[in-house]
């Protein structure tokens, strides 16, 4: 049996109906499609219906839509769309986060000196080559650390910018992580200098201890207490769960101290897509053409009330009929499943086996 | 936001807030129409002001103080801000408002501790939304990170007391972001203070081409950019009249005596020398070193009358058969280049 993922995506696209985005007629929609290179870009839709209906008859592989308002989303010319603002977006993608399951399932070889191993690595470790071929794994564990780090990320929008999760949505990527959208009015408008201002400041970054400690008598002392707004509570809370930050200490020492603090309490996000105010994202609801995982849209309560596990079989969207599947480097972790022994060949639900040959060199051999 | 704020305005405060709501309705109550800016005694007197401060601004940097007569200065203020916007350049429209900004922000500060209610009725003019707490005002997040001064040690937002969506700020620092503030809502004004071309009267557009000229003279690095890209044979940044007769020039093609004047002051206008400019021409056939020579320090002002003189504008390029085109929101070429050098290109049709 060889693998027919249009067929299956043509069949969940027939029977699902994907929600339009709000205010879809000011959004531009792209798309890139199987056996077709590049993106189909300038689309736009007037309703949910005419989204849905171009859905069923193109069957995308991938699916975006436009962060952005444009009073006219379907012009070619950027210039000539008419911005009107951006919802504000994160991104998190365990892809730059050293989860511990990475040894489980990641795998790279070197290019220049054929050296391989388990795990994520910058550069090759035996000769030092950046050029390395990886093959990248998503198992619950990461989907685990992403809702961490979303979780992380909501309280600080709640708490320190006053936004309510009433106008925030979360949606799992269908790959390696969560979007997490605020659609507000007054924040729509800002530009790209005040977004990156707002990404460096979930992700702790420039902040200076030296604005936050004070001398004492014998060294320095922590200036803020817990219960202070912001960065300055958020690092008190966590220095008070370290013995060595009770007492008086050289500069030196508390600097560090605070900046593993901040490490510790910052989301880590990636500032490229939060700055950029014409960006394309997943559209929830369609299908991931990587993976054959639904993009899927939470609220911040509903991603509260579930672990990584549930999100991702709350993802699955393909028939889970058993197949056979062979294949020569397995991960002993992926999705949901754990593979301890060395095999060549499994029976495997087909939304795991389509996820194993879309995004690696699975075969699927036929049905159990 | 405080339910009633109550400020008094004199009209001492015109003059130093000439961008304020109240100011800018005495311009509309004395009535003065944009004909008359190039007409009668007082609007000549406004014009020729307002162009000497846009002028003072290109050459110092700074922004003269505030004349004695309130009714004066917003005029010469609001014509300062058309004469800017006709000449379309970005980069004079935002040194011009930060030279304005840091001459208010002197008002400013003297009125933080007398009247702080003038500083909070500024932020509702620009739209803020704040409180004043614990000696000090919270700014709500979006405003603050709009008003920024820097971006790195104390004033960066991380560093800040953020709480439900506002950064806490001392008044000194508040009277800061309001500079801040000025220069954004000035640029603004700007922005909007578009009028169609046909309507500008004659005189109002001579100080326009005046203002271009000596905002191109003090742009080193325009004509940079404009020279490197004349070299590497990227004249995407010319309007398209000029980049015609460039290419006809290096094709061989004699050129009319016309055509030869509009580019030869295109390009002394943006700062090429009289040498790079004959360097240009020597592709000529019919080239003359002396003669050549002789007729761009004409034009560049070195000889006869001593006038420097500018490009035609668009209307004569027409007339004189140089101008197939239609760029969008330009009346001259130089206009074209300024926006082209930005990186926003008129549309060309």
């Amino acid at each position: 049996m060889s693998l027919d993922v249009v067929k299956l995506f043509k069949s969940y696209y027939a029977r699902n109906t994907v929600p339009p985005p709000s205010s879809i007629e000011r959004r531009e929609f792209a798309f890139s499609l199987f056996n077709s290179q590049g993106m189909f870009r300038h689309i736009a839709f007037s309703n949910g219906e005419e989204m849905n209906s171009f859905l069923r008859e193109k069957v995308p592989q991938h699916a975006y839509y436009s962060t952005a308002y444009y009073s006219d989303p379907a012009a070619q010319d950027m210039d000539e769309k008419g911005w009107l603002g951006a919802d504000l977006v994160f991104d998190i993608d365990v892809d730059h986060i050293n989860t511990p399951c990475k040894v489980l399932h990641d795998t790279w070889r070197c290019r220049d000196c054929g050296a391989e191993g388990w795990g994520m690595v910058e550069k090759c470790p035996s000769c030092g080559s950046e050029r390395l071929d990886r093959q990248t794994w998503v198992c619950d564990q990461c989907i685990s650390v992403a809702r961490e780090e979303i979780l992380k990320l909501v309280d600080i929008l709640e708490e320190d910018f006053g936004i309510s999760r009433d106008e925030m949505y979360v949606a799992f990527s269908g790959h390696r992580g969560f979007h997490l959208h605020v659609e507000n009015k007054l924040l729509a408008e800002l530009d790209q200098e005040a977004r990156r201002e707002l990404a460096d400041y979930v992700r702790g970054l420039g902040i200076d201890p030296d604005l936050y400690i004070v001398k004492a008598r014998r060294g320095y002392v922590y200036r803020f207490k817990p219960d202070d707004p912001g960065w300055r509570g958020r690092i008190a809370k966590l220095l008070m769960l370290r013995e060595e930050a009770g007492a008086e200490l050289a500069r030196e020492e508390l600097r560090r101290l605070i900046l593993e603090c901040v490490a510790e309490a910052r989301a880590n996000i990636d500032e490229k897509v939060t700055m950029d105010v014409k960006r394309l994202i997943r559209l929830p609801g369609t299908l991931h053409g990587k993976t054959g995982l639904k993009v899927l849209k939470l609220t911040v309560q509903q991603l509260e009330a579930m672990d990584a596990r549930s999100v991702l079989e709350k993802a699955i969207a393909l028939p889970d009929e058993p197949v056979r599947v062979e294949m020569e480097k397995w991960p002993k972790r992926v999705l949901t499943s754990v593979f301890p022994d060395e095999a060549d060949e499994r029976t495997l639900p087909l939304y795991l086996a389509v996820y194993l040959a879309l995004n690696g060199k699975a075969r699927i051999l036929g049905p159990a | 936001m405080p339910e009633a704020l109550r400020v008094a305005l004199s009209t001492d405060d015109y003059r130093w807030y000439p961008f304020l709501p109240e100011a800018l309705r005495v311009v509309q109550e004395l009535g003065l129409t944009l004909e008359e800016l190039g007409e009668t005694p007082l609007g000549l007197e406004i014009l020729e002001a307002a162009k000497s401060r846009v002028l003072t601004v290109i050459e110092s940097g700074a922004y003269p103080p505030p004349s004695d007569d309130y009714r004066l200065e917003v005029s010469v203020f609001t014509t300062a801000l058309l004469i800017l916007s006709q000449v379309g350049d970005r980069a004079l429209t935002e040194k011009f408002a930060v030279a304005f900004s840091k001459r208010v922000f002197e008002s400013i500060e003297r009125d933080s501790s007398k009247r702080p209610e003038l500083l909070l009725y500024l932020a509702t003019v620009f739209g803020w939304s704040f409180r004043v707490e614990g000696g000090g005002v919270s700014v709500h997040f979006k405003d603050y990170v709009y008003a920024q001064p820097e971006f790195t040690g104390p004033w960066k937002l991380v560093n800040r007391q953020v709480s439900g969506g506002y950064v806490w700020v001392t008044w000194r620092e508040f009277a800061r972001l309001l500079q801040t503030g000025v220069k954004k809502h000035v640029a603004r004004l700007v922005d909007s203070a578009g009028v169609d071309p046909s309507a500008v009267p004659e005189r109002l557009y001579a100080a326009v081409e005046e203002v271009s000229r000596r905002w191109a003279e003090a742009r080193s690095e325009v004509l940079a950019y404009a020279r490197a890209g004349y070299r590497k044979g990227d004249a995407s940044v010319f309007p398209p009249c000029i980049r015609a007769l460039l290419e006809e020039i290096q094709s061989g093609k004699n050129l009319t005596h016309s055509a030869r004047f509009a580019l030869a002051s295109f390009l002394l206008s943006i700062g090429f020398s009289v040498d790079e400019t004959l360097e240009v021409f020597k592709a000529s056939p019919d080239y003359r070193e002396d003669l050549a020579r002789y007729q761009v320090e004409h034009i560049a002002g070195l000889r006869g009358s001593r006038t420097k003189y500018t490009p035609y504008k668009c209307d004569n390029m027409r007339s004189l058969g140089l101008c197939r085109w239609s760029c969008q929101g330009v009346k001259h070429p130089l206009q074209f280049f300024y926006r082209a050098v930005r990186g926003r290109p008129p549309r060309v049709t």
